[in-house]
């Protein structure tokens, strides 16, 4: 919060990007981090940059199989915005998360809090470090410890982090509960006794306990119903206005994404493919992925569900642990050239903002940045690719 | 809010607590539903009153409390928390009130039936009361299943936990030498280690204590291999609490529900081991009784007086039962974690 | 709730034929700690032959217990089942026994659910699986078995399906699991599939295959569908026909276009303005407030009002309301439906 370069960031709402026209000048940056402009001025709150998170099992009289799960990802995050990081399952989002706060050590790479690196930092300086930086799971029945009462969960950041006595333990812990909309007298109950709306509520206010700058939340609305779902995304917005605080948002589905996020990176295979302000990436996708993707989420109006384009792509995408040459995506994408077979492409700035890692957008012989729908006929398109069958 | 909150002396909420809390998870939800202060996202609650936070005090659960609940649910399980209490009575007060002394040979007494001359379930082959042994013999029982479960855990529980904590190459060694104790007969090698140490109760069971460790060691390991990865230690972690909190805090208290259901199965097999090492004679030293040596000492009289072999097996049959059956009315009872909406 | 209007629910589509399914106030109890609670209270609807019929509403709202009702798939201590009518064409499953509800599974009716990797059996390879229904209810050789598998398994766009027969569930992919389903649940070409939110479990990409294959074979068989799901956005894309669940009952229902656009329950209004829409981040999110109520915990009145902005006074007290006529084919459960005007999406 103390934060010098808040003030000067814009209002959470990338439509209303002022910077926006900076993103033609794509010369700039190129070596201060994968992203161009435009995003909030100033230095970032998080810089991670080429993280690379790597899952092996050696096994004996065998080769050590290694499983690149996060492969070489940078982004950065800064005061007071969302960040969306939306993929499918097995895309690396979340080990992306466990990468960032170092539940799993990442390979290398590098993830600056503050301008301060946190990757080899020793586990007794780190912990002081991680406190400003805090995490909601999943999960909201298995993130509560079931023998432990509500107020000893929401409290587990002040005794690590703040040296309260119990008074004062009390008092902010109902400050807290009454923080995420929840009764204090609610903190001298088990978690058990509780819905999965309000466990989810109880976890944030766990998170936020010890005054953190940065929430990840790592599909934190998922396991909930809609009306729940809104409930806590509510509570989210409400909560970055209040005290704020800025959000790395992982998350697979969609519309929640657009909904709350400022800024939005697409993962496939354990790299970014396409990131930017929100309404550019959704109205304008770049990368034949990000397209495909979009187009997948049904929406909730029959006369537009009707009448839109779908893309529908074959296959699964690739075991992560024998990722394709090239490209990642070739393999099921419509416009796969030859050179997207051999030669991984690099990001590049595009209009409106951000970057996208496609050969379209340089080598190919079309787009220089064009929305992909605008080359694409027809109604319903399975895309079917032979290259899809070698990997497969 | 400040001065409301400090009227809350600090311990007290969970007697408190305790004392009211009989809600399940519906009260909640009709707070949610019909309270005035449902939670809703639109508008925060406004500040606390005294009210609230005394409701706070009264209010809530308690583990203890749910767990007797549910395990007072489960009639089985209370029929055998009672007749291993009387059990333990008769273990405690036991030499006070035999109405014979259990040692005091009577030979021109011998293999009475029961109900004759004043003794309830008649006489052994050295006249010796059998009720009288058989109360004194409940001590030695209960004795010899502390020792062997006091044995087994001490050994079994840390190594469980720190294999599981730890894991990789330290885990490796552990569990090959735990499987390896495992495909031991424990019968066998409790015959073989005796002889060693001479035969005497104490020894018997400490042997027998170290044959069932690895039971525990399996167990705990297991526990805390599941716990580790639960999200609420992960959580735990990207707070940053450090690791050895988070043991106490967060996996201890959890291992122990589980624990305490293996405690009772296992207070059943250290039951018949015992027996069977008695019965051999490796166990309680003549004229002390056992159970099993009990069983022994009749063998040679089965044909005559049957009973002096069918009264302690049915004390051990009992016990064993009583054990068992407790110990799946608590794996009931605490599998309320489990219970997912 | 002996209510002679609760039939007219089941008037959904206007077709000629009599419809393939059709239930009538559908009662289920099951058994919790504090005894009997009913879960499903008073269903009725109808499915005509070829139309999807989606079943909306969020957990606990009894959708998906009405559909196990109807396979017979509940536990049948554990749960009662009474209903006026329940017909699967010429069936009457009420008077069934549960050996000759096992014969209606699979010819008649079957079901996909959402669990693909918990409903296939890890013992046995995939292809045994189907070949085990169609041995059972179509009386096939082995060999004969095999080869409809295998055709099955290309019907519903597994590559390989040959190889693939002879591989366990583990080697598939959570959507080839689900198209391994669909191909069982197909085996024997039933009049009516029940699919218990058969997407929910898999990512937006595998669910629009998943969709595009249900909407394919569907033409292809004319088969009918119920499909269960919270999420609109899948009602939209699949549906012809949409009844609304809370609180084990039906609170709307009416075609799939009017429904959206103009719902006459404030639940439904609720729902549609509480999805967050990717086409539209502008719009602001509406929460209902609340949570859903939980079985046994109904409140009094429309079951909805403690979450209701309209709910007034006659709302809250007596009986829970009826189903009645909004417009031709539109059936909702609000009292005040003539007072007030609903939004939808367009």
């Amino acid at each position: 919060m103390s934060h010098p370069a808040s003030e000067a960031s814009p209002a959470p709402d990338a439509s209303t990007s002022p910077v926006g026209a900076e993103g033609s000048v794509p010369a700039t940056a190129q070596d201060a981090g994968p992203v161009a402009q435009p995003e909030p001025s100033g230095p970032a709150l998080l810089e991670v940059k080429d993280l690379l998170v790597t899952f092996g099992r050696k096994k004996a009289f065998r080769p050590l199989v290694e499983t690149r799960a996060v492969d070489g990802i940078s982004f950065n995050l800064y005061q007071g915005e969302t960040l969306g990081l939306v993929g499918e399952s097995g895309c690396g989002k979340s080990t992306t998360a466990r990468g960032v706060m170092r539940l799993v050590e990442p390979k290398s790479g590098s993830v600056k809090l503050n301008g301060k690196e946190l990757l080899g930092l020793p586990i007794k300086e780190l912990r002081p470090a991680r406190k400003d930086i805090q995490m909601v799971f999943q999960d909201p029945y298995s993130s509560l410890d079931p023998s432990m009462l509500v107020r000893e969960s929401i409290g587990e950041p002040l005794d690590v982090h703040m040296k309260m006595n119990r008074q004062q333990k009390t008092e902010r812990v109902a400050e807290l509960l009454r923080l995420v909309g929840l009764p204090p007298d609610y903190m001298v109950r088990y978690p058990h006794e509780f819905s999965g709306g309000q466990r989810q509520r109880l976890t944030i206010a766990r998170a936020i306990a010890a005054d953190p700058k940065i929430l990840v939340l790592d599909e934190a609305v998922s396991a909930l119903d809609v009306s729940t779902q809104n409930q806590v995304i509510d509570l989210l917005e409400e909560l970055s206005q209040k005290i704020g605080l800025t959000y790395l948002f992982i998350a697979h589905d969609l519309s929640v994404v657009r909904h709350i996020s400022d800024r939005v990176a697409v993962m496939y295979l354990g790299q970014i493919v396409e990131h930017g302000p929100t309404k550019a990436v959704f109205d304008e996708p770049a990368h034949p992925y990000t397209e495909a993707l979009l187009s997948a989420v049904p929406i909730p109006s029959p006369k537009t569900q009707r009448s839109r384009e779908r893309i529908v792509l074959a296959g699964d995408p690739p075991d992560p642990s024998r990722v394709p040459p090239g490209c990642r995506f070739h393999t099921r994408c419509a416009y796969a050239m030859d050179i997207c077979r051999t030669v991984m492409p690099q990001p590049t700035p595009k209009v409106g903002g951000g970057e996208v890692a496609c050969h379209l957008h340089t080598s190919g012989p079309m787009l220089q940045g064009r929305s992909l729908r605008i080359i694409s006929t027809g109604s319903t398109r399975t895309i079917e690719n032979d290259a899809a069958q070698v990997v497969a | 809010m400040t001065d409301t909150q400090k009227s809350h002396p600090s311990g007290e909420d969970r007697m408190a607590t305790e004392h009211l809390r009989s809600s399940t998870s519906n009260e909640i939800i009709d707070q949610e539903f019909m309270g005035p202060d449902a939670p809703q996202a639109s508008g925060l609650p406004g500040g606390t009153t005294a009210e609230e936070v005394t409701a706070a005090v009264v209010h809530g659960g308690g583990v203890w409390k749910d767990f007797r609940r549910r395990v007072g649910s489960n009639k089985a399980a209370v029929v055998a928390l009672c007749v291993i209490g009387f059990l333990i009575l008769v273990a405690i007060i036991g030499p006070f009130i035999t109405p014979d002394d259990p040692n005091q040979q009577n030979l021109r007494a011998v293999l009475l039936d029961p109900f004759t001359n004043g003794h309830i379930l008649g006489t052994d082959q050295l006249g010796r009361d059998i009720l009288s042994r058989l109360i004194v013999g409940t001590r030695v029982s209960l004795i010899a299943i502390a020792i062997a479960i006091g044995v087994s855990m001490v050994i079994g529980v840390p190594i469980g936990f720190v294999s599981g904590f730890l894991g990789g190459r330290f885990d490796a060694v552990v569990m090959r030498v735990n499987d390896a104790l495992m495909s031991f007969p424990p019968l066998l090698l409790a015959i073989a280690l005796v002889a060693v140490l001479g035969p005497s109760l104490v020894n018997a069971m400490m042997v027998v204590g170290l044959l069932m460790s690895p039971r525990f060691v399996r167990l705990v390991r297991g526990v805390v291999i599941g716990l580790k990865e639960e999200t609420y230690v992960e959580a735990s972690r990207s707070i940053g609490t450090s690791t050895g909190s988070i043991i106490v805090k967060h996996i201890l208290p959890n291992t122990l529900s589980p624990l305490t259901v293996a405690v009772a199965v296992t207070a059943g097999y250290a039951m018949l081991t015992e027996a069977g090492l008695s019965f051999l004679g490796l166990g309680v030293q003549p004229p002390d009784a056992s159970w099993g040596s009990m069983i022994r000492e009749g063998f040679l009289y089965y044909g005559r007086s049957p009973w002096l072999g069918i009264f302690p097996g049915i004390m051990i049959a009992i016990t064993v039962f009583t054990f068992v059956t407790l110990g799946d009315g608590l794996r009931d009872a605490l599998g309320r974690e489990e219970r997912k909406e | 709730m002996t209510k002679a209007v609760s039939q007219s629910a089941s008037s959904g589509a206007v077709l000629s034929d009599r419809p393939t399914l059709e239930v009538e106030d559908l009662f289920v109890e099951v058994l919790t700690e504090k005894g009997w609670a009913t879960v499903v209270d008073g269903v009725s609807f109808s499915v005509a032959r070829g139309e999807t019929l989606g079943i909306v509403g969020e957990s606990g709202s009894g959708k998906s217990v009405t559909c196990l009702s109807i396979t017979g798939l509940m536990p049948p201590k554990q749960t009662r089942v009474r209903a006026k009518t329940m017909r699967l064409k010429e069936h009457d499953l009420l008077s069934l026994s549960p050996r000759q509800m096992a014969d209606v599974r699979g010819p008649v009716i079957s079901m996909i659910f959402q669990e693909p990797m918990s409903s296939l059996n890890p013992a046995f390879t995939v292809g045994d699986q189907i070949a085990e229904v169609l041995r059972r209810h179509e009386g096939l050789s082995r060999k004969a078995a095999k080869e409809r598998a295998i055709g099955l398994l290309a019907r519903v766009g597994v590559p390989n399906p040959a190889r693939r027969f002879k591989q366990y569930p583990y080697e598939f992919s959570g959507g080839m699991r689900q198209r391994v389903m669909i191909a069982i649940a197909l085996a024997c070409n039933p009049d009516i599939i029940i699919a218990d939110e058969p997407t929910t479990a898999l990512d937006v990409t595998v669910q629009a295959q998943v969709l595009e294959l249900l909407r394919d074979i569907q033409r292809e068989h004319g088969m009918s569908i119920i499909f269960i799901t919270h999420d609109l956005g899948v009602v939209a894309d699949i549906c012809d026909r949409v009844v609304v669940m809370y609180a084990g009952q039906i609170v709307e229902g009416a075609q799939l276009d009017t429904l959206f656009e103009q719902p006459e329950h404030p639940y439904m209004e609720g729902l549609l303005a509480a999805m967050p829409r990717m086409d539209n981040s502008l719009a602001e999110l509406v929460s209902i407030p609340g949570n859903p109520p939980r079985v046994g915990a109904f409140p009094e009145g429309c079951r909805f009002n403690p979450r209701c902005k309209y709910a007034d006074d006659r709302c809250r007290t007596g009986e829970s309301p009826v189903l009645e006529l909004a417009a031709p084919n539109h059936t909702t459960r609000c009292l005040r439906h003539d007072e007030i005007t609903l939004t939808g999406t367009t």
